[in-house]
């Protein structure tokens, strides 16, 4: 048997009524409760996923500026020490060409010095030699003695004459 | 291996509770349904009365309508429980995103209409829909819709109306009366009777609609019945009893009638609970 097509029945109410708060409660307690948790939980580690990656970033730029600053102090201390020695090096080879400079500037004046010296004892001897000879051979081509005057300025232009030749 | 089994066998059971009740209101349908001549005209009536609960000042006839609702909330329970289940952190699963999908579109409906204060009521809305266009769209497997019984709808469209006297009632017992005089005392009849409206007109349109859907395609199936029967009349023996013009328009008539008005009723009603009570919260406005 049917009911009328159209008719409003107090309990038949009620019990729709209830009916939809029961379906509110099953779809709270068996889909909404249990989704919103773990989507909970997933934003949770997201978000903690998000916050070490920051944090491991941020540390690694931290020691990136750590090494790029001893990279460069390194740097810099291996200019200086190179400048250092570059210019220590270059003072002691100036040293090292001063006196270079200076021992040959003194040999070279010790032997001239020297040269000089033997010059002059060897022009002595040539002279006295050459005396003796001269006196030799004048007395043995001149017959006549040969006073004293004559003698030395016989020699004397003798000297002078052999010097320049010499 | 031994988990797995048995989560396999949970999902079947959970399956079998979605499948059962929908299959177990369609079975006692077919085993109780009248056989009226088919050439008696048409009729057109209200659910089928299974017995009657004597009960004070009414009594309770529980119905085809009673019967096929709660056919759907069992089925309801099978489905949140069949997406929930094994539910993880990480999804691995496609119901559970469909799981996810759900909840998160019904909290951003929520909260987008009724704003934040109201996200709590993310799980009525989503009953409302959920109730409404499953009770409609048990049309399709021959049942009668719940939602085309007046009380069913009433019912919810009451539990709505109290929900906005309880908001109501928020602001003082004094400023919920005082509502009915303003703007001037004169108008306090009308305001009353649009007060009392507010359930009438929502569950008259819900069961308005669902219902005239059923009359029409009934009417039409009938009539393309009666116009086979006179344009095939002729053709020999059994052929002749055969409504071959039944066949297409009344489909197309049932994808507007059963799945789009039955879906479009349940969202009417969901976005009119949510706008009703959300106006009336007194912090609100």
């Amino acid at each position: 048997m049917d009911s009328p097509i159209i008719s409003v029945n107090l309990w038949q109410t009620l019990l729709s009524l209830v009916n939809l708060y029961i379906i509110y409660r099953i779809l709270r307690k068996f889909l909404f409760k249990p989704v919103q948790k773990v989507l909970d939980t997933r934003q949770e580690q997201v978000d903690r996923i998000y916050s070490e990656a920051d944090e491991s970033r941020t540390s690694a730029n931290e020691m990136k500026q750590e090494y790029e600053q001893r990279l460069a102090s390194a740097r810099q201390e291996a200019d200086q020490m190179i400048r250092t020695a570059a210019q220590s090096a270059q003072r002691r080879g100036d040293q090292i060409v001063e006196e270079a400079k200076a021992q040959a500037t003194h040999a070279r004046q010790r032997a001239e010095m020297e040269i000089a010296q033997q010059k002059q004892q060897m022009l002595k001897d040539v002279q006295g030699e050459i005396s003796d000879l001269a006196v030799s051979i004048a007395s043995k081509v001149v017959e006549k003695e040969i006073s004293a005057e004559d003698y030395d300025g016989f020699v004397n232009d003798f000297i002078q004459n052999a010097g320049d030749r010499a | 291996m031994e988990e797995k089994k048995r989560a396999r066998i949970v999902d079947l059971l959970l399956i079998l509770l979605i499948v059962l009740p929908l299959a177990g209101a369609v079975a006692l349908k077919t085993v109780t349904a009248p056989t009226a001549p088919l050439s008696e005209g048409v009729q057109i009536g209200g659910a089928q009365e299974y017995f009657t609960i004597p009960l004070p000042l009414q009594p309770l006839p529980i119905t085809a309508a009673q019967i096929n609702s709660w056919a759907v909330m069992l089925s309801i329970l099978g489905i949140c429980l069949y997406l929930t289940h094994g539910i993880k952190v990480v999804p691995q699963s496609k119901r559970q995103l469909a799981a996810e999908w759900i909840v998160d579109t019904v909290n951003k409906l929520v909260r987008s209409n009724m704003g934040e204060k109201f996200k709590d009521f993310a799980p009525f809305v989503a009953g409302i829909l959920a109730l409404s266009a499953l009770s409609s769209l048990t049309s399709l497997l021959g049942l009668f819709p719940p939602t085309s019984d007046l009380n069913i709808v009433l019912g919810w469209a009451l539990l709505v109306f109290i929900l906005i006297t309880h908001y109501k009632l928020k602001g003082g017992l004094w400023a919920y009366i005082k509502g009915f005089f303003s703007p001037i005392p004169i108008f306090a009849p009308l305001n009353i009777i649009g007060e009392l409206a507010t359930p009438i007109s929502m569950s008259f349109r819900h069961y308005g609609n669902v219902m005239s859907g059923m009359v029409i395609s009934t009417l039409i199936a009938y009539a393309l019945r009666s116009l086979s029967l006179a344009v095939f009349g002729w053709l020999p023996g059994a052929l002749s009893q055969i409504p071959f013009l039944q066949a297409g328009l009344p489909a197309v008539l049932s994808l507007y009638f059963d799945i789009f008005s039955g879906c479009m009723q349940a969202f009417i009603f969901a976005m009119l609970t949510m706008m009703f009570i959300s106006t009336a919260s007194p912090e609100e406005a």
